[in-house]
């Protein structure tokens, strides 16, 4: 009974509580360790006393009382006083009025920090704005828990030892700081793209959820709700990519009346907004891309030829493997598959040698062409690389047909 | 004539600042190794650096800022700080380095100054 409490209480405001503590104190692994004792203190109390009116309230009190403990015993230095005196004062006022500000768009900064290791910038917000443990993100990241608790760990002692700032970048610096937060939320929803996992609950709701702040705070940047979009427009189709025995169910052959029209037309209406602030982006030109495809529910079919000028759009601006392979894919379906594996001949083997969606495609072109064993060694080396089972599965019935 | 003594220290050295069982002995060695310095009136200036896993090493090309968390170089040992000293010449500037406590589990590295402006 009260499991589910705390568990709620934790789901939600995990990252705000983080947030608030960690923007004065700026010792984020000090936070986590008071937020949890306080979550120890909660599970005895709270069965005896009743869940307060204000659980967040209740736990940042008790968490701000572990932290001015803990620093006291560290004796740490003058800066970081200061931040808990200031501490100690507006949670007198949070006392009084139950809230707290919501400063959890400062955390995605300092998660994206340009100081901190690109490959942790994702894990970082997953573990900080939402309480995941190592163990719970390893596995999307294709790294052991071991591997992924000496990153956090290691990352949150930079942004401690170096004082990472937790605020808003202004000026010049904003626009690419903001991509850098931009860009890690886009790996944290891919993560979960890959390899939905039941168990853990959904990665790509954390995905969106960080979008949205970023939107709320930045209503005039583009890219922001061009990725708000974008998420929107792939997390639409979630029932459509397993089919009812889990078996991979690729874009093209999903069943439309699966998508959910209400996440749909939300992200028409982001990327429409985005779109009339007049700075295009890489988000907005994918997100553009997704539209294309979503209006299949409304028209029946896929309009390729508008597809391959948003990819060449896209190309210039982002020259991803994955934009290089999707635009060879939409120019096959266009133009035919000989042209497909024209756009593919002129893209680097070499590089994109361990690109597994490169071999699908590839395969998928030659077996239009007629090529038939070319596309079966394609399929091969495909379902060798392919990270998860349903994929993998898909490949092999190619194969086979 | 002046010299940097250039610190280089192990994994273990930077460790042992902070853990307990080894931080005085390392602290101590420094700080008899400072004072040792002044007494000889040859120190002129210095500083101890943070661990190199608070390094960040910044490059740019053309209009692009490359930002990389880590040192310069991943080498065994690393710098962990620098002393500037004023002696005669180079024997005695060794001298001092050998005194360094690092000179014994990484390296002590001794550099001339490069003074600018007429001399």
């Amino acid at each position: 009974m009260l499991q589910p409490v705390i568990e709620r209480v934790v789901r939600e405001s995990y990252g705000r509580l983080v947030a608030y503590l960690a923007s004065r104190s700026r010792d984020v692994q000090l936070v986590e360790d008071a937020l949890s004792e306080a979550l120890i203190v909660a599970l005895k109390e709270w069965p005896v006393q009743g869940v307060p009116d204000s659980p967040e309230a209740w736990l940042l009190t008790v968490a701000r009382r572990r932290l001015v403990d803990a620093r006291r015993k560290a004796d740490r230095e003058e800066v970081a006083w200061q931040g808990v005196a200031e501490m100690m004062r507006s949670a007198e006022t949070v006392r009084q009025e139950g809230e707290f500000p919501d400063e959890r768009v400062k955390l995605l900064f300092v998660c994206a920090h340009p100081a901190l290791d690109e490959s942790v910038r994702a894990p970082l917000m997953l573990s900080l704005l939402f309480g995941l443990t190592a163990e719970e993100i390893a596995g999307s990241f294709l790294v052991s828990s071991a591997t992924m608790g000496q990153r956090l760990v290691r990352a949150k002692q930079r942004i401690q030892g170096l004082k990472l700032k937790f605020d808003v970048p202004e000026g010049d610096r904003l626009e690419e700081r903001l991509g850098s937060v931009l860009d890690a939320i886009y790996v944290a929803y891919g993560v979960s793209w890959e390899e939905p996992r039941e168990s853990v609950r959904g990665l790509g709701e954390e995905a969106l959820q960080m979008a949205e702040i970023v939107v709320r705070m930045f209503p005039e940047e583009g890219e922001g709700k061009g990725l708000l979009a974008l998420i929107l427009y792939l997390k639409s189709r979630d029932r459509a990519r397993r089919d009812e025995w889990g078996q991979y169910v690729p874009l093209s052959e999903q069943v439309v009346d699966l998508w959910d029209r209400e996440l749909i037309l939300k992200a028409e209406n982001e990327l429409k907004s985005a779109v009339r602030l007049g700075k295009l982006g890489r988000f907005q030109w994918e997100a553009s891309i997704q539209s294309v495809h979503a209006s299949r529910l409304w028209t029946g079919a896929t309009d390729w030829g508008s597809l391959c000028v948003l990819y060449d759009e896209l190309m210039h601006l982002h020259c991803s493997a994955g934009v290089c392979v999707g635009r060879a894919a939409a120019r096959g379906e266009a133009f035919g598959a000989r042209e497909g594996l024209r756009c593919l001949a002129e893209l680097d083997e070499v590089e994109l040698q361990g690109y597994q969606p490169y071999w699908a495609t590839k395969g998928h072109l030659l077996e239009q062409a007629g090529e038939r064993d070319e596309a079966r060694n394609c399929y091969q080396m495909a379902i060798q690389m392919a990270g998860n089972e349903a994929v993998r599965e898909w490949l092999r019935r190619r194969l086979e047909s | 004539m002046k010299f940097a003594v250039l610190v280089y220290e192990t994994a273990e050295e930077f460790s042992s600042r902070k853990d307990e069982a080894k931080m005085g002995a390392y602290w101590g060695g420094y700080a008899a190794y400072n004072e040792a310095m002044k007494m000889a009136g040859v120190a002129a200036g210095g500083n101890a650096l943070q661990p190199p896993s608070l390094a960040t090493t910044v490059r740019v090309r053309g209009d692009r800022r490359l930002v990389q968390d880590g040192p310069f170089s991943e080498t065994k040992e690393q710098l962990g700080g620098l002393f500037v000293i004023d002696v005669l010449d180079l024997d005695a500037a060794i001298e001092w380095a050998a005194k360094c406590p690092s000179a014994a589990l990484g390296a002590a590295e001794v550099r001339p100054i490069l003074e600018m402006g007429p001399s």
